[in-house]
C-alpha cells in the first residue's frame, strides 16, 4: 500500500488557517489552505490514504468517499509541487 | 451627513491595543502624512517626518509607541486614526470574530519575536530592532553575500522565515489581494 510523507526540506509558518512554506531545494514559496495544512501536518510520518482519511474524519464532518476524493486531489497537487512524496 | 463621526465596531479598539503592528515597524517603515500636516504634529512625529517625491511621511517605528500609543488622547497625524488594516476590515465585515483576530495578533507577535530573537543569536547584536529593520539588515547581508553559499546557512533560513512571516502578515493584516498576487495561483495548494 502506497504511503506518503512530507518533504522535510521545507521551512513553514502558520497563521490562523493559512500555512506558507518554502521548499529549500526549489527556493519556492507555497501557500496551503486549511485542508492542505491538515494533511501536511499529519504527514510528519508515512501514512497511507486510508490512514490519512481516518485522522481527517475525526476532525471534519465529511463522508468517507468525499474525504478520499479530496485527499487524493490534495496529495496529487502536493506531489506535483514537490511538497509530499511517496514512500 | 457632514460632521458625523465614524464609530468603530465594538471590540475593534481592543484588537488595535493588542496589536500595534502598523505603528511599531512590523508592517511599515513609514506612514503617510496629509498635505499641510507637517508643522502641526506632535514633536517626535515632526522630528521623524520627511518629504519624498512631493509627498510627506514620518518614519516608523513611531517614537510615541511603547507597547501602545502614548499620545492617544492628543491630536496625532491623520493616518494614526484613519488607517484600517485588513484584519480590522475583516472583523468589521464579520469575517473574523474578535477572538480569532486576537489569536491572529498573538500568534503573529510570537512568530515575529522568535525571528527577531533568532537574528540576535546569529548576529550577536543586542539592541532591539523592528521587523522592517530586520528585513533591511538581511537585505544588506545578502547584498554582501558572494552567492556561492548554498541555501542552508543560518541567515538564509532566517530570511526564508521572514519572507513567510511577511506573506502571512500580508494575507491577514496588510491586504489579502496583495497576498493573492504575491503567491500566484501556481503556488497555492487549495485543490
Amino acid at each position: 500500500m502506497t504511503k506518503y510523507i512530507r518533504n522535510i526540506k521545507t521551512i513553514s509558518g502558520r497563521l490562523h488557517e493559512e500555512m506558507v512554506m518554502m521548499d529549500m531545494d526549489q527556493g519556492k514559496y507555497f501557500s496551503l489552505n486549511q485542508t492542505a495544512t491538515a494533511i501536511w501536518e499529519l504527514l510528519d510520518k508515512p501514512l497511507a490514504m486510508d490512514e490519512l482519511c481516518d485522522s481527517l474524519l475525526e476532525e471534519y464532518e465529511v463522508n468517507r468517499e468525499e474525504c478520499f476524493d479530496d485527499v487524493r486531489g490534495y496529495l496529487e497537487e502536493m506531489i506535483k509541487m514537490g511538497l509530499v512524496k511517496e514512500v | 451627513m457632514p460632521g458625523k463621526a465614524k464609530t468603530s465596531p465594538v471590540g475593534e479598539q481592543d484588537i488595535c491595543v493588542r496589536c500595534g503592528f502598523c505603528c511599531d515597524g512590523t508592517l511599515f517603515v513609514r506612514a503617510c502624512l496629509s498635505a499641510g500636516e507637517r508643522g502641526t504634529l506632535p514633536a517626535e512625529i515632526e522630528k521623524a517626518s520627511f518629504t519624498e517625491r512631493g509627498s510627506d511621511y514620518f518614519r516608523l517605528p513611531c517614537n510615541y509607541f511603547f507597547s501602545k500609543c502614548t499620545i492617544y488622547d492628543i491630536p496625532r497625524a491623520n493616518v494614526c486614526s484613519e488607517y484600517r488594516c485588513q484584519l480590522l476590515k475583516d472583523f468589521d465585515a464579520g469575517k473574523v470574530t474578535k477572538e480569532e483576530a486576537m489569536g491572529i495578533v498573538a500568534d503573529a507577535t510570537k512568530m515575529r519575536d522568535s525571528l527577531l530573537e533568532q537574528y540576535k543569536k546569529i548576529s550577536g547584536r543586542k539592541e532591539k530592532i523592528s521587523f522592517q529593520r530586520l528585513l533591511t539588515e538581511l537585505g544588506r547581508i545578502q547584498g554582501n553575500d558572494t552567492g556561492k553559499e548554498p541555501l542552508n546557512n543560518e541567515y538564509d533560513i532566517l530570511l526564508a522565515g521572514c519572507n513567510i512571516f511577511e506573506a502571512l502578515m500580508t494575507k491577514y493584516i496588510r491586504s489579502k489581494s496583495d497576498f493573492d498576487k504575491m503567491m500566484g495561483e501556481e503556488s497555492k495548494v487549495q485543490s
